[in-house]
């Protein structure tokens, strides 16, 4: 096995903007007319975390319902995961609970950071910030961001505090 | 990484060798794990990440739909393209081989090749 490659899942409901933050991750900027993820798609990105370079090998999942099946294939050996909702649509919010149970009985307890995305259109937003940060907390989230991939906002950090954590969390620390 | 996965590791790498020294069309050879990470690979210009992650896909949603239409226990799996031909072949429940060959080469010599690798590979980790 690589040494410092680390696979980590973007996990989430369709639209919510996985896709746009992966590509946003790796340099490829933002399409409006992004297509839905059909099953799963890779990106790779290096990271620097304190002096060590991280190789993070990003599975963004194909998040309509008609994929959710074979979430738990594409889990598994994941070491890190993301778990991204759209502020402005409530139901992506309600969802996480779902996408949570899926990955805890695939993979059991991995480090994972929680990503609010749309934060650009923040006229539309349902999903308080105070409410998500309290959800993250309660659910053994290591931090709650709020991104914008079509801005650009925010988008390397949840990876960078992902990258971290799993550095930590493969010393033992 | 110890000494014994380390002496693994090494003969592993000694039977991809052998499997491009004794087919020239073979472009590019790897083993990678089922959840979608490098174990050896052989693939100069590639991203062996991308590739693994992507090897680790192709086998997995292929099993599922070799299950859900009930076609038994799948052996290999053939996509062809313009320049060649890809194989990909399960080696335990963890590992996978996967080989791309150009197109001018024989596909029964390279599934030969690929199963006996397998039997190869299989016997070295059992050991």
């Amino acid at each position: 096995m690589r040494e410092g490659a680390f696979k980590v899942v973007l996990c989430g409901d369709g639209g919510v903007g996985k896709t746009s933050i992966a590509r946003r991750l790796v340099g490829s900027g933002f399409n409006p007319l992004q297509r839905l993820t059909v099953g799963v798609a890779h990106y790779v990105k290096e990271v620097d975390v304190d002096g060590s370079p991280v190789r993070l090998v990003v599975w963004d999942l194909g998040g309509e319902e008609r994929f959710r099946f074979m979430a738990p294939l594409f889990l598994r050996g994941a070491r890190g995961a993301i778990f991204v909702f759209d502020v402005t649509r409530e139901e992506t919010f309600e969802h996480l609970e779902e996408w949570l149970e899926v990955t805890l009985s695939t993979v059991g307890e991995i480090p994972r950071v929680l990503v609010g995305n749309k934060v650009d259109l923040e006229e539309l937003r349902v999903v308080p910030r105070t409410y998500a940060e309290q959800y993250a907390r309660s659910r053994g989230f290591l931090a709650y961001f709020e991104v914008s991939a079509r801005t650009g906002v925010n988008v390397d950090a949840p990876f960078l505090e992902l990258a971290r954590a799993i550095l930590r969390w493969e010393r033992g620390g | 990484m110890g000494l014994a996965a380390q002496g693994r590791f090494e003969a592993v790498s000694r039977i991809l060798d052998e499997m491009r020294r004794d087919n020239p069309a073979l472009d590019a050879v790897g083993v990678v794990s089922s959840d979608g990470m490098p174990v050896v690979t052989l693939m100069s210009e590639a991203d062996e990440l991308k590739v693994s992650a992507m090897v680790a896909t192709l086998q997995g949603v292929a099993e599922q739909v070799i299950k859900e239409l009930r076609g038994g226990a799948m052996k290999h799996m053939i996509v062809t393209s313009e320049g060649g031909a890809l194989i990909v072949k399960s080696i335990s429940s963890d590992l996978i081989l996967v080989m791309l060959v150009k197109a001018e080469s024989k596909l029964g010599f390279a599934l030969w090749q690929a199963e006996q690798a397998v039997q190869k590979i299989s016997k070295i980790l059992s050991a």
